[in-house]
């Protein structure tokens, strides 16, 4: 799984470099979350604009980073393809995260991975 | 895995898959590439890839199959779309029928559970399907309908 983030004030901006989060790929991609969750930020912000496909799985494995970063910090997702947007939207995932329809403008963006 | 290559001219693919996560996926991704999941739309072939993946996940995750017993998967054009059928020699579903793929409740900590979608969103998306079950054999078929209107041909 192939993952790459960036830090700018209190976001953490992690971006799928993957074109697919399945049932072949969703413990890698939660195992690798759990180390880039380590970094500091109260907000993680999932690049999905590379994800062209998500199941179930890739889906369990975005509620279990919601789990793993804490009540406190609040995790986003941007980028959504129309068919992660379909999943999102049948499974309420949207009435639980904040999905930005595009990416936020982010000042002074530093790249820390 | 491609066994019918003359699938393309019937509009018609047969696939043969081994129970296992990445050859289902290669599956999937060789499948999208030839008609008849080729000519869908967008929207029904993101429906077709999502419905397909649960489905065929679930059995390699909970039938049970013998590591060198396919799946076999068959998909034709239909009016509206796609008409599949799906045979396994894995575990019967439980109770013997398709589960109702209620949503699943969120935890006690009032996250959202983290599994549990896999028959909501085949509930949600597979119209008339059906399920039967012979000794040794799981059975399904069901159709996946474009949203979009069709002309009215009148």
């Amino acid at each position: 799984m192939n993952l790459t983030y960036e830090t700018a004030a209190d976001l953490l901006i992690v971006r799928i470099g993957d074109d697919r989060i399945d049932a072949a790929s969703a413990i890698q991609f939660k195992e690798a979350m759990r180390s880039i969750v380590q970094v500091p930020g109260s907000r993680v912000l999932l690049d999905l604009s590379n994800v062209s496909f998500l199941d179930s799985s890739g889906l369990g494995a975005i509620v279990a980073v919601m789990k793993m970063i804490g009540p406190d910090r609040k995790l986003e997702l941007a980028g959504l393809t129309p068919t992660v947007t379909k999943v999102m939207h049948l499974t309420r995932m949207d009435t639980v995260l904040r999905i930005h329809t595009q990416m936020p403008a982010v000042q002074g963006l530093r790249h820390a991975g | 895995m491609r066994d019918d290559r003359a699938g393309a001219a019937t509009s018609q693919l047969t696939l043969s898959i081994l129970p296992k996560a990445l050859a289902v996926r290669q599956a999937l991704c060789d499948a999208f590439g030839q008609p008849p999941l080729s000519m869908l739309d967008d929207d029904l072939r993101g429906t077709a890839e999502l419905v397909l993946a649960e489905l065929l996940n679930n059995i390699v995750e909970h039938g049970r199959c013998r590591p060198d017993d396919p799946i076999r998967l068959t998909i034709r054009h239909s009016l509206r779309g796609v008409f599949c059928t799906l045979r396994d020699g894995g575990m019967p579903l439980p109770d013997v029928r398709p589960p109702p793929g209620r949503f699943p409740e969120k935890d006690a900590s009032g996250y959202p559970a983290e599994g549990g979608y896999g028959w909501y969103l085949i509930r949600a998306l597979a119209e008339n399907l059906t399920y039967t079950r012979t000794p040794g054999e799981n059975h399904l078929t069901f159709e996946l309908k474009s949203k979009q209107s069709v002309p009215s041909g009148a």
